[in-house]
């Protein structure tokens, strides 16, 4: 909008100083004009006034004198010594008034320049000549009209005397009753005005022209076209007729158009009856200004590219700089490096972006850490998990058979642990040569505070059954053991049983566990009821119901957790007792391991690809007697 | 599991609607544990749980201990065949309060 504003400003002010100039431009060149013609007039007056002063000395020859002829030529020649701008003249009569013998009566004088001086030239009264036949007197007289004043003569060549461009100015003498009797002359030669006139240019294509409408006659044209114009008709100037003139002494300016081109046509009626008329091309009068309104409009130009470029620089330092720092920093930002500070101290908008810029980039920094940290933290966690599973696993009897001298009994299991790590375990030993000891336990909820009861549970049960206590005594030891400062209220469901080896007697107690599956020689195998005792670090004191039976030869005893029964498909459901029942009848007569394969596998295809939430444990024991 | 609790005088009654297990055990345990502190008899509406975990049975267990410290009552109601089978497996129906 500045730049708007600015332009039209300038295009205004320059519009008004054009016009103002071309305004000055035009008076200047009508006042050369008029002042040329001053000089001219001055003249024209000088000559008018000393043809009146001559034809005076004329009205006092005939009137006063005895008319001598010394007298006569007296007159003319002080009159012209002392009158040098005229060439000559002199006084004429009319015929007979001076002397009824005589025609033609005049004083004729001239400046002769061989002589050097004026003198009386007698030859203009002969007969041959004939004055009173001349153009120059006849014309006079006619103008003269029998009025006092002057008249002028057309422009001619005077090819007897001076040999140049004259004119000639005359004033009449009157004798006392009016009578026209004769007149005075003063010749101009008018070369040097004509030349003076002619030197007038005041543009390099302008020309003058001086004509002497009356007469028909052109004085000078100036215009370059080779050819002289002096003598002719200005009819022959088509565009003459498109000179306008004032009637008084004042420059009229018009306007017309010759070859194309405009003229401005500065002109004036001199007080002669002549046209002087100077033509200047219009676009020359003006070429002045136009130079000059270039020359400024270049400096406007120059000042107005400069401004911009300033005013970009400006933005360039303030704005756009800024702005390319603000995203080579984000750049650099995007690429990783956080410890770049984007430096920008401005307090504008660009400024508070780059603030912002520079606390998120600390808060990201800061974030990224804090991830960085836990994520390391969940990784050393995760590695530890894994090792505690390892170390749980460990745990558990792993090689079998285990006992490969041990004819009498089959004993195979397996744990399949969750993604967590959970708290299920089995375990068997022998206390002694004759009694084996079975257990299945599962401690409540996951992770490693179950992992971590599960090893107390473990190490507690085997430590007190090695002893050689019974099964329920084992439990309630343990069970107070557990409840103490056991404020988590975890707890653990555990089945025991220990089979003595020599007679198959089984003796068991439940702590709340899944009741286990048996299997009598060729039947099926079943649900054992047992009396459910508490969990395992639930109630203090409680006291365990200790049951037995005595296994025969083929018979088998099935232990699991939860994590059988319960295993998911994806729609929730629970594998359930009874599906469990079903399938290990399946495969009821194959030996341990091939039993336990079979009941994953089977899990494996009801839970249908979904993840397995808890551990599955399996213990198969087959009595096989003496 | 959803919990919806509604207090009447001394009575909070918190029912319970889908499993209780080692992922919503947890939350339970938040909700419940706290009604013990103004009220002295807290009843679980047990209809609409499917299955409980033994990770549920904890919470329960640590209810029934609080309950016991306080001199409160506790009770859980409606216990499907399904679920009372657990209950009744771990022991945990001579221990608790089944209606």
């Amino acid at each position: 909008v500045f730049f708007v504003v600015l332009v039209i400003a300038f295009a205004v002010y320059s519009g008004n100083a054009t016009k103002t100039y071309r305004e000055l431009r035009t008076n200047e060149f009508s006042m050369t004009i008029a002042y040329e013609s001053e000089r001219v007039e001055k003249i024209i007056a000088e000559m008018e006034r000393n043809a009146i002063d001559l034809a005076l000395a004329g009205y006092h020859f005939f009137e006063f004198s005895d008319q001598t002829d010394a007298l006569g030529e007296s007159i003319s020649i002080k009159n012209f010594s002392a009158f040098p701008a005229a060439v000559g003249g002199g006084i004429w009569f009319e015929p007979y008034v001076i002397n009824d013998e005589i025609k033609r009566v005049c004083f004729y004088a001239f400046f002769d320049e061989n002589m050097g001086k004026v003198r009386h030239d007698p030859d203009f009264q002969t007969e041959e000549y004939d004055y009173l036949t001349q153009m120059w007197y006849v014309q006079i007289k006619e103008r003269l009209e029998g009025r006092s004043g002057t008249a002028w003569t057309e422009p001619y060549y005077d090819d007897t005397g001076t040999l140049s461009h004259m004119t000639t100015v005359g004033s009449g003498i009157y004798d006392k009753s009016g009578h026209f009797v004769g007149m005075s002359t003063v010749d101009w030669r008018i070369e040097d005005m004509i030349e003076r006139l002619s030197s007038i240019k005041p543009t390099e294509n302008s020309f003058v022209l001086v004509v002497s409408p009356r007469d028909d006659y052109i004085l000078t044209y100036t215009r370059q076209d080779g050819i002289s114009y002096a003598g002719f008709s200005p009819d022959i100037l088509d565009w003459y007729g498109e000179i306008e003139f004032n009637n008084d002494d004042s420059v009229n300016i018009s306007t017309f158009v010759l070859d194309g081109i405009e003229y401005t046509a500065f002109s004036r009626m001199l007080s002669n009856g002549w046209l002087f008329s100077a033509e200047v091309p219009t676009d020359e009068i003006f070429s002045e200004i136009e130079e000059q309104n270039n020359r400024f409009t270049l400096i406007f130009v120059v000042l107005f590219i400069a401004m911009m470029v300033l005013t970009i620089i400006l933005i360039s330092q303030f704005v756009n700089r800024p702005i390319k720092k603000l995203i080579t920093g984000v750049t650099e930002l995007g690429e990783g490096n956080l410890d770049k500070k984007i430096e920008i101290d401005s307090r504008d908008e660009v400024g508070m972006l780059a603030q912002s810029f520079n606390k998120m980039t600390v808060d990201l920094k800061n974030s990224i850490e804090q991830q960085a940290r836990e994520h390391a933290e969940k990784e050393r966690m995760g590695a530890e998990l894994n090792i505690a599973r390892q170390i749980q696993e460990s745990m558990l009897p792993c090689i079998f058979p285990p006992y490969p001298d041990r004819t009498e009994f089959n004993i195979f299991a397996t744990m399949l642990p969750a993604k967590e790590v959970g708290g299920d375990f089995y375990d068997f030993y022998l206390i002694d040569e004759d009694r084996l000891a079975v257990v299945i336990a599962d401690v409540s909820g996951k992770g490693v505070p179950s992992a971590l009861f599960m090893v107390i549970t473990k190490i507690l049960i085997k430590s007190n059954a090695m002893q050689g206590k019974p099964p329920s005594e084992v439990f309630e030891t343990v069970n107070t053991l557990l409840c103490e400062n056991n404020e988590t209220s975890m707890f653990v469901t555990a089945f025991m049983g220990v089979l003595d080896i020599p007679s198959g007697r089984f003796t068991y107690t439940n702590a709340g566990h899944n009741p286990p599956l048996i299997k009598r020689k060729n039947a099926n195998y079943e649900y054992l009821k047992t009396k459910a005792g508490f969990v395992l670090g639930g109630l203090e004191g409680f006291t365990y119901t200790q049951e037995e039976l005595t296994l025969e030869t083929g018979d088998a005893v099935y232990l699991y957790t939860d994590g059988v029964t319960e295993a998911m498909d994806p729609e929730n459901r629970l594998f359930t007792d009874e599906k469990l029942l079903d399938t290990i009848n399946m495969s009821k007569e194959t030996d341990q391991q091939a039993l336990l394969e079979h009941i994953k596998n089977e899990i494996d295809s009801f839970a249908d690809g979904a993840e397995q939430a808890d551990d599955i444990t399996m213990l198969a024991l087959t009595y096989l007697g003496r | 599991v959803d919990v919806n609790i509604t207090r009447e005088g001394g009575e909070s009654k918190l029912v319970l609607k889908g499993r209780l297990d080692t992922v919503t055990a947890p939350q339970l345990q938040e909700e419940l544990l706290p009604e013990f502190k103004d009220a002295d008899r807290v009843i679980l509406d047990f209809a609409e749980i499917v299955y409980v975990s033994s990770a549920g049975l904890r919470v329960l267990l640590q209810a029934e201990k609080t309950a016991q410290a306080k001199g409160a009552e506790f009770k859980i109601t409606g216990v499907c065949p399904e679920v009372m089978e657990v209950f009744e497996m771990t022991g945990f129906t001579g221990m608790l309060n089944i209606e």
